[in-house]
């Protein structure tokens, strides 16, 4: 364990530190500290202030624990138990009982508005946090399954920008999809 | 023409996008197309059409009966041709084609892998071409009293987390005859793999109705008659459903007695059951149909296969 600290700058130029061990979550940082490119302080043009400590709280929750935010990512489907060497009973429970209070933690930090989540959506991938990328990825995916396309606009705020005619002739499509699907 | 048109989404690169939408469905996808522009752009990805096609479907492809040589100019129209198109595979036993709103794997066993007793016996049962079949023979049955067809499918190829629904694709020739009563006795049941009558796994038996539609109305009168005839003369016979089949004829309400429904290809199918294919390692999965209680002559139906497909989502 060790805990050296690392300073990130924002784009707007507000240095935050982190633990080594935590940003190691992001594939970019690991980079670039393996590389022993460090030099202070890490700039980040591409992350504001606004974003970046919800960035580092993510870090410094899966920083060191790659195998389980693993798991987590895969919404669960995946816990399979050759990931552990050695199974055993106890280890599985608190396991199960890690697991339980990781993804709770997830919920409660996943909770704000569509601004925060494309920001965050953009950090991740530019850091290449993969566990954060697929949680905020699968939050837009949720808002996208079974709506209608004037919900998944009005979840995503953005206006269509198609021209009338464009629009109808798409509808039209739509709509022949639909009957398929009903049909079969 | 575009009013007030924000930019928050827009800042995502495209390949963002085309990852949320791999994560929803087919149908989500398609839907989204007419979001916007930067969202049509992205559901015609490759990126997101392959994540919908199975992950094994070239190697499923490269048993193709007629070499596939179609160039497709998308991952998503290979994936809507193979969604209206089912391929022949595996030496002409099955078809392979997707479903089309969750991109999960249908699979078609034909006649001829399907195992049917006295389906040897020329008096009893013809094989013969057929122009509207998509196997090169079914199975046309001529005059039998056991009625007995099975058909077995490794579970493995199947797609995973997946509730499938097995369906007998039929029809009835003009001069189809004696399927009025008894109902025939349909099961699904998940079995070990390789055969030997597998014992594992629950088996629920069905009661369907085989009588071609429109001539319900007038088997009611006939169904009683025979019914209580049979029933003295089986009297002490164990049946399976605990009841005389008359008695589950008569008390089932009228919608939910299984018939043939009509299919959008000219056939016709009966549900056989349904089952959870969880993660592809049950083994085989062991579909029935019978009628051998009636002990009547029956004959005029054409068995084109059993299908597997999964189950609408309501």
């Amino acid at each position: 364990m060790s805990s050296t600290k690392i300073f990130l700058k924002s784009s707007d130029d507000k240095t935050f530190e982190i633990d080594e061990t935590a940003a190691r979550a992001s594939e970019t940082l690991k980079n670039i500290i393996d590389g022993g490119c460090l030099d202070g302080v890490i700039p980040l043009p591409n992350v504001s202030s606004n974003i970046l400590p919800k960035v580092i709280e993510y870090c410094k929750k899966h920083g060191g624990d790659n195998g389980s935010s693993k798991k987590i990512a895969n919404g669960g489907v995946d816990k399979d138990k050759e990931i552990l060497p050695d199974y055993d009973e106890e280890e599985d429970k608190r396991e199960k009982v890690r697991v339980d209070e990781l993804k709770k933690w997830e919920e409660e930090y996943m909770d704000f508005d569509q601004q925060v989540l494309y920001d965050l959506m953009l950090a991740a991938n530019y850091l290449h946090i993969k566990g954060l990328l697929d949680l905020t990825v699968e939050k837009a995916a949720s808002m996208i399954r079974g709506r209608t396309p004037d919900q998944i606009r009005e979840n995503f705020n953005i206006n269509s920008d198609f021209t009338p005619e464009e629009e109808e002739e798409m509808i039209l499509i739509e709509d022949e999809w639909d009957d398929e699907w009903a049909f079969d | 023409m575009e009013q007030g048109r924000t930019v928050d989404l827009y800042v995502l690169p495209e390949g963002c996008i085309s990852n949320i939408l791999s994560l929803t469905s087919p149908r989500d996808a398609c839907r989204s197309s007419v979001i916007s522009s930067v969202f049509r752009s992205a559901v015609d990805s490759d990126a997101v059409w392959e994540r919908f096609l199975p992950s094994d479907y070239q190697q499923i492809l490269s048993s193709s009966v007629y070499p596939f040589p179609f160039v497709f100019s998308s991952k998503k129209e290979l994936y809507l041709y193979l969604c209206d198109n089912p391929v022949l595979i595996d030496k002409g036993t099955k078809t392979f084609a997707l479903d089309k709103s969750s991109g999960k794997k249908c699979y078609m066993i034909g006649a001829k892998e399907l195992s049917i007793v006295w389906g040897d016996t020329p008096t009893y049962w013809n094989w013969r071409p057929f122009p509207e079949s998509r196997f090169s023979e079914v199975a046309e049955l001529l005059n039998v009293c056991w009625l007995e067809v099975r058909g077995r499918m490794e579970t493995r190829l199947l797609s995973p987390s997946t509730i499938y629904v097995a369906y007998l694709v039929l029809k009835f020739t003009d001069s189809a005859f004696g399927f009025e009563f008894p109902p025939a006795e349909v099961s699904v049941k998940l079995a070990a793999a390789g055969g030997g009558g597998g014992n594992s796994g629950e088996e629920e038996v069905k009661a369907v109705y085989l009588n071609p539609i429109g001539r319900q109305r007038r088997q009611f009168g006939v169904y009683r008659r025979i019914g209580l005839f049979s029933r003295s003369l089986r009297f002490g016979h164990a049946m399976r459903r605990q009841e005389p089949v008359v008695d589950a004829a008569d008390q089932q309400p009228q919608q939910d007695r299984q018939i043939p429904k009509e299919r959008g290809d000219g056939w016709m199918e009966i549900e056989l059951g349904e089952f959870f294919n969880e993660k592809g390692e049950d083994g085989d999965v062991e579909m029935s149909l019978m009628e051998v209680k009636g002990g009547n002559w029956k004959g005029g139906l054409i068995i084109q296969g059993i299908e597997l497909r999964p189950k609408k989502a309501k």
